[in-house]
């Protein structure tokens, strides 16, 4: 288990103690199809990084349940160039050209299983150069259990 | 209706009830770039536009929310939709919509619409949002 998700189940954990009781809440972040050349997914410091020219990177978030109860999700993610700061925000930035990156955000009908949540972000590196970006958010979350919706609250990584 | 559904609609009803949620709820608009007061926005080659949806209540309650967004060219209408629409040449458009963990406070949302031309004219674009959202109570 990576750095970054060992934090994000710490805070699921505090979280799901506080608001349902018991360890239900499961929470992961992967770095699934970049290239070595990208970066090698997760960094030390809690950050996700990838650089390289032309590359791509697609990130999974997964926010799941131990005992499959049904979740609704939102997530809340930004991609920064370089460092976190919203001149850097990718693409709309004052420091960013966006014809630099191709950008997608969705939630997978694919790879979920009807209970998990699947944030699927997926960045192209259209320039010319290398790239450093960085990859964080939170997902804010309803569980269902035993019929009833009885926590609204969200997760922070990394 | 499923189950499911008359809950979260009791849910609702009870927020509403109990906080005035019509009253408290608070939908913002702002924006970057070419954009004009009224949300149009009409730009050249490679001209942008940020527009930020900003979903609040007045008691700082978390929010969850899921929002319907639509940019379409020149005006409202399913052919104009940017990208997919039959008047529309996906080709001229970059177009990227996202929830903003930057910027939000964890209570609000703070929806980010970025739309960039990449056709050789001008392009005049016109957003359209409204949110489905549940407020927390005190017993959610």
């Amino acid at each position: 288990m990576s750095r970054e998700s060992a934090k994000v189940d710490l805070k699921a954990r505090k979280k799901t103690e506080k608001l349902v009781s018991g360890d239900f809440l499961s929470f992961s972040v992967i770095d699934c199809s970049a290239p070595p050349s990208f970066g090698g997914g997760p960094a030390s410091g809690g950050i996700l990084e990838a650089t390289g020219g032309r590359d791509q990177a697609t990130w999974t978030v997964t926010l799941s349940h131990t005992k499959d109860a049904r979740l609704l999700a939102m997530p809340e993610i930004t991609l920064y160039q370089d460092a976190i700061a919203t001149a850097n925000t990718i693409p709309s930035g004052a420091n960013v050209d966006a014809a630099d990156y191709q950008m997608l955000i969705w939630i997978d009908w694919g790879e979920t299983n009807n209970n998990n949540v699947k944030i699927k972000v997926f960045l192209r590196n259209k320039s010319a150069g290398t790239r450093t970006v960085i990859f964080i958010g939170a997902v804010r979350f309803i569980v269902e259990e035993l019929g009833e919706i009885n926590c609204i609250t969200g997760v922070d990584w990394p | 209706m499923s189950r499911e559904s008359v809950k979260v609609d009791k849910l609702a009803r009870k927020v509403e009830e109990k906080l005035g949620a019509s009253e408290l709820i608070n939908l913002q608009l702002s924006s970057t770039g070419t954009a004009s007061a009224n949300l149009d926005a009409t730009g050249g080659a490679n001209d942008q536009v940020t527009w930020t949806v900003t979903l609040i209540n007045d008691f700082n309650l978390r929010l969850f929310g899921m929002e319907n967004v639509s940019v379409y060219e020149s005006s409202v209408a399913s052919a104009n939709k940017i990208p997919s629409g039959s008047a529309v040449d996906a080709a001229d458009y970059q177009i990227v919509i996202w929830t903003d963990w930057g910027q939000s406070d964890n209570n609000n949302i703070k929806l980010i619409v970025f739309v960039r031309n990449l056709s050789a004219g001008a392009k005049t674009v016109v957003l359209r949002v409204n949110y489905r959202f549940l407020v927390e109570g005190s017993d959610v």
